[in-house]
């Protein structure tokens, strides 16, 4: 049987804003605190559910509605053509996180190869790649990964014909924490030869009071080389920042000149 | 560099040989900047243009004053752009129904509009 309607009262809260005086007779239901809130916001969704359950197609609509979402088709973006190698993201349903691909041509399906599947880092999913840069030379590629969707982003180098991990032992160890951010984002730009890049590095630790965390990035330059603990960190170029800055980074395509934006 | 969230940006280049330089400041009302692959800065201005003009400026230049007007104000209001090989795609909208259009970065044909 279909319940009543849920009737939702109106208060008489008000607020001073600039001067004029705002009635909002709903304001009420922000504080999820109060029982009242919860429940109508229940008997709501009782309400729904038993107007959306009795629909003659809605079984035959969700069945199709989720084929069609989890549909293997790919989708391929943030494209950048280098040299003969055209880097690319794809998501392919169903697998949870989009990945790292090379295509030969974008008219070439079969030449892909997969760079980093961060599927595979992490079972539950949750990894994901935030960008990714290309050095100059096309060899290695810089990676911002995260975890949770917290879009708080480490960065990696990976090669790109053997997509050697940092993980794997091998070499590249070198990890850059607190690259990306989820709000100001984050960015890399590498040298001219290859030996290492530039990125926005957010506050550390307790560098900062923890409020300004995330709001604040600058610029800084790593040189990393095919070992561990060879990263060496130097400032590129130290701004008188307040917690209000934050910064950008590319590279032209040779990578002679860079720009903070 | 963004000065919080307002809209305002400075922007720095960092020369082959180490040096830094300013090429805009916040009172430049320069919104967005990238590199082109003809290595030159294409420059999103809205100064005495509130609907946005694009510039471009060697990589050498100390400023904007030797910048080139690529894409003058009109009455599209530009979103975003994006510098290709020979053409500088722009993204504006019309009546609020954006689409996007297609100018040569090349000298000839420089500020017509291809749709």
């Amino acid at each position: 049987m279909q319940p009543a309607c849920p009737q939702l009262p109106r208060s008489l809260l008000q607020g001073v804003y600039h001067a004029v005086k705002v009635v909002d007779n709903y304001r009420w239901l922000e504080n999820f605190n109060d029982p009242a809130v919860p429940e109508w916001s229940d008997a709501q969704n009782r309400y729904a559910r038993a107007d959306l359950d009795r629909l003659p197609m809605r079984a035959a609509l969700y069945e199709r509605l989720n084929e069609l979402r989890s549909y293997p088709s790919p989708r391929y973006f943030a494209l950048e053509y280098l040299r003969n190698v055209l880097f690319a993201i794809k998501r392919q349903p169903p697998k949870e996180q989009p990945f790292l691909v090379t295509l030969r041509s974008p008219d070439d399906a079969g030449s892909e190869h997969v760079v980093l599947d961060p599927n595979q880092l992490d079972a539950k999913g949750t990894a994901a790649i935030d960008f990714y840069v290309p050095s100059a030379d096309d060899k290695y590629v810089a990676m911002s990964l995260s975890h949770g969707g917290s879009e708080s982003g480490d960065v990696h180098v990976y090669e790109v014909v053997s997509g050697k991990s940092p993980q794997d032992g091998r070499g590249l160890q070198d990890v850059v924490p607190r690259v990306n951010g989820g709000t100001a984002g984050g960015s890399v730009a590498w040298n001219s030869d290859s030996t290492g890049f530039y990125y926005t590095r957010y506050p550390r630790g307790s560098e900062r009071p923890k409020v300004d965390l995330d709001s604040t990035s600058r610029s800084t330059f790593t040189g990393w080389a095919r070992g561990p603990r060879t990263t060496r960190i130097r400032w590129a170029k130290i701004f008188r920042v307040s917690p209000r800055f934050r910064t950008g980074l590319q590279t032209t395509r040779d990578s002679r000149n860079h720009g903070q934006w | 560099m963004a000065n919080g969230d307002g809209g305002e940006f400075s922007h720095y280049l960092l020369a082959p040989n180490g040096e830094w330089r300013q090429i805009t400041r916040l009172a430049d009302e320069i919104s967005r900047a990238v590199f082109g692959q003809d290595g030159r800065v294409y420059l999103l201005s809205r100064q005495n243009a509130p609907r946005g003009k694009i510039l471009r400026l060697a990589a050498e230049n100390r400023g904007l004053a030797g910048a080139q007007i690529v894409v003058p104000e009109s009455k599209a209001v530009i979103q975003d752009f994006l510098p290709a090989a020979t053409r500088l795609y722009v993204e504006p909208i019309w009546s609020a129904v954006p689409r996007r259009s297609v100018f040569s970065t090349c000298p000839v044909g420089l500020w017509a509009w291809r749709h």
